[in-house]
């Protein structure tokens, strides 16, 4: 198990690098209808070049409405200059039907990820702004797990009510006659009786039942998660897309006593949401520090459990993340993301939660990122 | 093992000089696919085999083997960490994917089947990425007077890794995978199963070890291998078999864990095995013969675009002599031969044999122009 986790180490040095070269595949289809008899060498240019673009566009599809909205902004820019965007094009197939004039081609093309993330940015607001006239953002991305969980029993209550009704009736009759005859020395008798009786009994029960159940939501408190690893991961998310960006310790000093991190701290471990006051506090703290921008992420993580590929510890993150305009009279929520899960394995349990932890860190980061550069903010 | 002499000679002439550039590949040794923990239970018998061989290990037999191979367009360097620091980081690994041991009695014989899967595997070790796949295979039959012992068992599972009558084993196939693979000189094209249906009718013919999704693998593997054999492509693992959400995790012999990223094929089969029937086919004095025949569906298409290359039914029919002295007759090998057959054939044909049998074979029309056109596309794919 020792060696799996130096191949594991091995293997997660060698994946950073491949983040560096960022070349992502997708696909894209193209059809063109032209004039001639058959499809020219124009009209296939024209094609190829069309599905280059459709590719990515399914590329950014993919990847989310933010994304989307943010390539139109360097649609033009591509078309200009194809080969910096585009490493290569496989033609998986061509089709030229000259009876209807038309001409498709499907592709798979290699897409620089670098070089389209750094048009983006140059394109964006933030990127046309000189770094000083930039605002400030300040960040906190809190990771925390289940610490007890307390469920309790359903309270039950039961109702009866039980009642009896009773009504009995007899009536009897009874009749009889009785003679003598003497005849000389003989004496003879008779008799005749007879007799009628009849009883009649009701009874009725009711019972009424009732009550109630009373189930009451499991009480769950929550533990910080060290995470000193996350704020180098979101810094250099927020700094290459070029915002000045500082974490939220760095700002408490020049808060005016106002922005606690410990404050924050104390409601995620409580709670879902910071309080009211606390909140109030952030907002008066970061207007008093000169921070614009405030970014909040929580980031949960579920139980331990087996991944049914590798048979490895599989953890599960699930992140809510915002940012928060507090140059405004009412401070407003400029970026929204999650709630997202995401998933990381690993030989131990502490590697795979750290693996989770920062892929939902640089997730939530970069779309974080994304929603502010489409909607204008500098 | 002349053959494969030979092979080697030919391969030799053609080696990388011929080409000039080679590419580096590390041999990243013997692998499991699947879940590590379950290994023991999956691959009981290569493990035993594997122990036996002592500290040499099944590892050991590859790298001796190693200095004989002398592939198109790459040259094999025997260790992964020589690789390390390069930009290019191609490996490739012996991955077994099942291993699978029955025993069935028929009349007074003990027949032992052991079948065991893999392939030679070619993954970027940077993106931790497949780039193709070799399908191999090897399947043994021992017809014995009593129940099979664990020994016998080990001892045929031995003839499986080192080859037997003549017949190259395991660890020969895996190296004459090599000497016959290619890596691409440019962008390549990727070729897989994807989907893997059997009919209720032929379903029930299947025996009780091939339920639960096996008789599904099976078809893709036999299809991937006779594919891979005849055309000389390369093909993505079957991902249902091999792969959850398109990551196939495999352990290599030091114990250390990939997972492998599957990349979503550019062309797409569908295979479909509709019907197993057996009809007599001649009965004389000594004997009877029967055919089994499969008829089977098979698609090629380009998802994207949804344009098909080949779709059609084909059937094909192989013929078993019964001597009268044989009481019982075992039909699920004879049905197996038939599909392996009918696959057989069909991609010789793909791959330029003018055999009639496509005639006959193919229920639909225009099959001339459909082989053309998957002629065409596979070549592209290499």
């Amino acid at each position: 198990m020792q060696i799996t986790k130096i191949a594991l180490a091995t293997l997660i040095i060698f994946s950073t690098s491949i983040a560096h070269a960022d070349v992502v595949s997708s696909k894209g289809k193209a059809s063109v209808t032209y004039s001639e008899t058959q499809a020219t060498p124009e009209t296939k240019a024209k094609a190829l070049q069309a599905a280059q673009m459709n590719a990515i566009d399914f590329y950014y599809a993919e990847a989310g409405d933010a994304e989307v909205e943010n390539l139109d902004a360097i649609r033009e820019k591509i078309r200009s200059d194809p080969d910096r965007f585009i490493l290569d094009t496989t033609i998986l197939n061509e089709l030229d039907d000259p009876a209807s004039h038309k001409y498709t081609v499907t592709v798979r093309v290699s897409l620089n990820g670098s070089n389209l993330r750094i048009a983006l940015r140059s394109a964006s607001a933030v990127g046309t702004t000189a770094t000083g006239e930039r605002s400030q953002l300040a960040f906190i991305f809190l990771s925390r797990q289940v610490d007890t969980n307390t469920t309790f029993d359903a309270r039950v209550t039961k109702r009866a009510v039980v009642s009896n009704q009773g009504d009995a009736a007899k009536a009897s009759q009874q009749a009889g006659t009785e003679g003598e005859a003497i005849k000389k020395s003989q004496v003879s008798t008779n008799a005749s009786a007879s007799a009628t009786e009849s009883h009649n009994i009701e009874q009725t029960a009711t019972v009424e039942s009732g009550g109630a159940s009373l189930v009451r939501s499991n009480a769950t408190t929550w533990k910080l998660i060290p995470s000193q690893g996350l704020g180098d991961v979101v810094t250099q998310i927020f700094k290459t897309s070029g915002y000045r960006v500082a974490e939220a310790q760095f700002v408490e000093p020049l808060s005016g006593g106002k922005l606690k991190v410990a404050a924050i701290e104390g409601d995620y471990e409580s709670g879902n949401d910071l309080q009211s006051a606390t909140l109030q506090n952030v907002v008066e703290g970061l207007r008093t520090a000169d921070v614009r921008y405030f970014a909040l992420a929580t980031l949960d993580v579920g139980q331990v459990g087996v991944d049914p590929a590798t048979g490895l510890q599989r953890m599960v993150v699930t992140v809510n993340a915002k940012v928060l305009d507090v140059g405004q009279r009412i401070p407003e929520s400029v970026a929204v993301a999650g709630p997202t899960q995401y998933a990381g394995v690993g030989p131990t349990e502490d590697e795979a939660r750290t693996n989770a932890l920062k892929l939902a860190a640089q997730s939530a980061a970069r779309e974080l990122t994304s929603q502010l550069a489409n909607a204008g903010l500098r | 093992m002349f053959k494969l002499l030979s092979n080697i000679a030919i391969s030799i002439a053609l080696s990388c000089s011929t080409y000039g550039y080679c590419q580096d590949v590390a041999f990243a040794g013997l692998a499991f696919s699947g879940d590590h923990g379950s290994i023991a239970t999956r691959f009981p018998y290569s493990k035993r085999f594997e122990s036996s061989l002592g500290i040499v290990g099944i590892n050991g037999l590859l790298q001796s083997a190693l200095p004989s191979i002398h592939p198109k367009n790459y040259t094999i360097v025997p260790r992964l960490d020589e690789l390390k620091g390069r930009d290019q980081a191609i490996a490739v690994a012996l991955v077994l994917t099942n291993e699978s041991v029955s025993t069935e009695q028929i009349g007074p014989v003990y027949k032992l089947l052991i079948q065991i899967r893999g392939q030679a595997l070619f993954f970027d070790f940077k993106s931790m990425t497949v780039l193709r796949a070799y399908p191999i295979s090897f399947a043994y039959i021992d017809a014995l007077s009593e129940p099979p012992t664990d020994a016998v068992k080990d001892r045929d599972v031995a003839y499986i890794y080192k080859g037997t009558g003549g017949k190259p084993g395991l660890i020969d196939r895996f190296i004459t995978a090599l000497t016959g693979a290619a890596l691409p000189s440019g962008v390549s094209r990727f070729v897989q199963v994807s989907n893997v249906a059997i009919g209720d009718e032929a379903r029930a013919i299947f025996p009780p070890e091939y339920h639960n999704g096996s008789a599904e693998t099976w078809l893709a593997d036999t299809f991937g291998e006779e594919l891979s054999g005849k055309l000389g492509i390369p093909i993505l693992p079957y991902s249902k078999g091999y792969a959850i959400g398109n990551v196939m995790s495999m352990t290599i012999s030091d114990d250390s864990v990939y997972n492998l990223t599957l990349p979503k094929p550019d062309y797409q089969f569908s295979v479909e095995l509709l019907k197993l029937k057996t009809v007599p086919f001649e009965v004389q004095a000594a004997g009877r013969s029967l055919i089994f025949g499969s008829l089977v569906s098979i698609k090629l298409e380009e998802p994207l675009s949804g344009h098909i290359y080949i779709d059609s039914q084909f059937k094909n029919g192989e013929v078993k002599i019964v001597p009268i002295s044989q009481v019982n007759i075992e039909n699920f090998p004879a049905y197996q031969d038939s599909v392996k057959g009918l696959f057989s054939k069909l991609f010789g044909v793909i791959s330029g044999d003018n055999n009639p049998w496509l005639k006959s074979a193919a229920i639909g029309p225009n099959i001339d122009k459909q082989v053309l056109a998957t002629r065409e596309l596979l070549k592209s794919c290499k």
